[in-house]
């Protein structure tokens, strides 16, 4: 009983301090499932379902944006993804996606390249030409 | 049997064929070592290869690496920095890029890789070229373009390693092509050779095995042969080299038993030959002549049926002793008239000896000829001339019962056969003759020794008594006439005596040709007058029995003692066989000769003896011992004959004889 709450404790901060994933504006997607953006994280699917070259863009390490991201989203920790990169370099030749500081600077980034993905605080208010994307499943 | 033969195979072409099979599994070997291991050597060509483009992309990547250093230090201390070392860089990148896409043409994957790459760092190129040098932008706009680079240059290293995880998974896969067919040289290799020896040992062992065979089986037969034994056959084991070898040694072995049984058959007939003359030179009389000819000669030729046919002193007929006929036909074929339309009468009269293979032939010309050797059941037979010299005895004939070919040989050994039986069968005639002289002879001399001795012993014995009585004193002077008498009868004895030995002296000169004729011109017909009155005077009662016709005055040219001597045999003849009976005598013209006959009435002579009376010691043998030498019409005749004349007797038992005498005349 207390580890469900503990469980339910920590949804719901991350609820209050969430990330949102954005794309550019000229994506026709309208959303995105957490399955697809595993993959697209690890470069397991490298084009969006219309063709674009997809191009994910990561926050450092240790940001609280990164820690929700993979937490909600790859379930890995920061170390498992630091060696799964380091096992991609040798066996597919991927490395790891650009880390960016900033969440405006991941706005930048993604409203420069038509097939990039990003995600920023949910705070954040976007100024430029970019779009979150809702995202389905669990 | 003089089957042919016919070669089907070779040894030597199958041989050949071994050799070319051998040849063509050489060839075969190094096709399969070749193939099995030229996708080794492609393997280890594209291994090499894509090894060079690692390289090509590793130095491109440490490229990449460097320039992508210089772009993070952009941002750390300033932006003035000099486009020089990422231009470097992004050439030094380029260039391996297009090196390794150079030699990359079989590998298009990998080729798309390198373009992305190649495009990922033109891209970058033009990102940095856009940064590098300028002072007017601000931080964070320098900071996204530095970003947007390294995401180019990311791109360019991310294609690159692509690249290389291709090539390492290519590599690995061609070394593990490699490496899964190390064995497939070994295997092909092992399995021609397994291949090769089973050849070997299959074709090596059979092809030995029938040569094995084949030799053996001439040694076999070579062996049998020098043996003696040349009934022998080998048996054709093959239609290749070894049986024509085989089959012309049976050959060989065949003709060599030809010739021996040849020189076998030659040696019988010459000692079938020698046999014949020994049995010849034993056989002395005609019949045991005949006797050899039908046991050995008939034997020798294998002759069935035979006919020997002697032709008779008047070369008018042929008497025919038969050999292996049946006695009905023996009777039927006894004789042959010389006018009979025969084979052996041409033969007879020709002399030509006829081989016929097959009697047919002699259907046309000799019908009687080919019904009886028909009948005989002869198929080929032989007539052949018994002739020694130019004097033909007859015939010889060979009868075969199976059809036969008569060759050279054949004919000539039936020829020397038939000349040995004409040579037996002369000197049987000869020897004959020879015994029938000396009986001849020998008679005549115990007739001459005891016609000698006849007047000697009335002359002894007169003599003895003469003595006797002059010795007692009975003859008395007083009566010559008794001493007289006995002293006629002595000079009797004395002339008789000395008529013989004169006849015997004729003889002999006759014999030695030394009878001289004294030729005067003399009237005949006076001259036997002269005779007769001289004859007749000597003995009382023959002047009455002497007829005589005697025409006169006809003259001839001879010797007139000879021809008084014919005369006074005649006259002696007569009275000597036809004693007290009446003899006539005539002397005529003749044509352009003068004739003598001298007729008597006696017993006559047999015409058998009439032609042997003017022979010389020959008589009339009959049961009134008529003393005489059987000289006096021998010496006649020759007389007459001496003078060109003719002497004959006309005679018939019985009736009498007239013997006549006839010599030319003068006109």
């Amino acid at each position: 009983m207390p580890f469900f709450l503990g469980i339910l404790l920590l949804v719901s901060v991350a609820r209050a301090e969430g990330i949102a994933l954005i794309v550019n504006v000229q994506n026709p997607m309208t959303s995105i499932s957490r399955t697809q953006v595993a993959d697209f994280f690890l470069k397991k699917n490298k084009n969006w379902p219309d063709g674009v070259p997809l191009r994910f863009f990561d926050r450092i390490d240790n940001s609280p944006e990164r820690k929700i991201f993979l937490r909600d989203y790859i379930h890995k920790s920061s170390r498992d993804i630091e060696l799964y990169w380091i096992g991609q370099k040798l066996y597919s030749g991927h490395s790891a996606p650009t880390q960016i500081t900033t969440d405006s600077m991941v706005e930048i980034m993604v409203s420069k390249f038509p097939g990039a993905l990003g995600y920023i605080s949910e705070r954040y208010e976007l100024t430029r030409d970019v779009k979150k994307i809702p995202t389905t499943g669990l | 049997m003089k089957a042919l033969f016919e070669q089907q195979t070779s040894f030597i072409e199958r041989l050949r064929i071994i050799l070319l099979i051998i040849a063509a599994f050489f060839i075969l070997g190094i096709m399969g070592l070749y193939f099995s291991s030229r996708g080794f050597l492609s393997g280890l060509q594209d291994i090499s290869r894509t090894n060079q483009i690692l390289n090509f992309t590793s130095t491109s990547l440490q490229a990449l690496s460097a320039s992508e250093e210089n772009l993070e230090k952009l941002t750390a201390k300033s932006t003035s920095q000099s486009l020089i070392p990422f231009h470097e860089a992004s050439r030094i990148s380029l260039q391996n890029i297009f090196e390794a896409s150079r030699i990359s043409g079989h590998l298009p994957g990998i080729r798309s890789k390198l373009t992305e790459a190649e495009q990922a760092v033109l891209h970058y190129q033009s990102a940095v070229e856009s940064i590098v040098g300028r002072n007017d932008l601000n931080f964070e706009t320098l900071r996204s373009e530095v970003l947007v680079a390294k995401q180019f240059v990311m791109d360019a290293e991310e294609g690159l390693r692509e690249t290389q995880i291709l090539l390492k998974n290519e590599s690995d896969d061609i070394f593990n092509d490699i490496y899964n067919n190390r064995f497939d040289p070994l295997i092909v290799a092992s399995f021609l050779s397994l291949v090769f020896f089973a050849f070997v040992v299959i074709v090596g062992l059979s092809s030995a095995k029938r040569l094995g065979l084949s030799l053996s089986n001439l040694t076999k037969a070579t062996d049998a042969v020098s043996e003696g034994d040349l009934n022998y056959i080998a048996p054709i084991l093959e239609s290749d080299e070894f049986g024509k070898l085989t089959f012309e040694f049976n050959s060989m072995v065949q003709s060599l038993q030809d010739k021996q049984l040849k020189l076998t058959e030659a040696m019988e007939k010459v000692t079938r030959l020698q046999t014949i003359t020994n049995s010849f030179s034993g056989a002395l009389l005609p019949g045991e002549v005949f006797d050899v000819i039908v046991m050995d000669v008939y034997k020798a030729l294998k002759a069935d049926i035979g006919t020997l046919s002697l032709l008779n002193e008047e070369g008018n007929l042929l008497n025919n002793r038969l050999i292996g006929f049946s006695q009905e036909h023996e009777v039927q074929f006894a004789s042959l008239s010389m006018n009979a339309v025969s084979p052996m009468v041409t033969l007879v009269k020709t002399g030509e000896p006829r081989f016929i293979e097959d009697v047919e032939i002699l259907k046309a010309d000799y019908p009687n000829g080919y019904n009886n050797l028909m009948n005989l059941r002869v198929q080929s037979t032989a007539y052949l001339p018994l002739i020694v010299g130019d004097q033909i005895y007859g015939g010889l004939n060979f009868g075969f019962r199976e059809k036969r070919t008569f060759s050279g040989e054949d004919e000539e050994f039936m020829m020397a056969l038939t000349r040995q039986c004409a040579q037996a069968l002369h000197r049987a005639r000869l020897y004959k003759s020879a015994t029938d002289a000396i009986q001849v002879r020998d008679e005549f001399l115990s007739i001459a020794s005891h016609e000698l001795r006849t007047p000697l012993t009335p002359l002894k014995l007169q003599l003895q008594n003469m003595s006797r009585q002059v010795r007692k004193g009975q003859i008395q002077i007083e009566k010559p006439e008794q001493v007289l008498r006995v002293i006629d009868s002595s000079d009797r004895q004395v002339d008789r005596l000395i008529t013989l030995i004169d006849d015997l002296l004729d003889v002999s000169r006759i014999s030695a040709g030394k009878l001289s004729l004294n030729i005067e011109v003399f009237d005949f017909g006076a001259m036997v007058v002269d005779v007769i009155t001289h004859y007749t005077s000597q003995t009382k009662d023959l002047q009455d029995l002497v007829q005589v016709e005697i025409e006169k005055n006809i003259y001839c040219s001879a010797d007139r003692v000879r021809m008084e001597q014919v005369v006074i045999n005649f006259l002696t003849n007569a009275v000597k066989y036809a004693p007290g009976k009446p003899i006539k005598v005539k002397v005529s013209r003749y044509g352009m000769n003068v004739r003598l006959e001298v007729e008597d009435e006696g017993e006559g002579i047999s015409s058998e003896n009439q032609s042997r009376i003017f022979g010389r010691f020959e008589r009339v043998r009959d049961k009134n011992n008529i003393g005489g030498l059987g000289l006096g019409l021998y010496i006649c005749r020759q007389i007459v004959e001496a003078h060109g004349g003719e002497i004959s007797v006309k005679s018939a038992t019985g009736k009498g004889s007239t013997f006549i005498v006839e010599i030319p005349a003068i006109s």
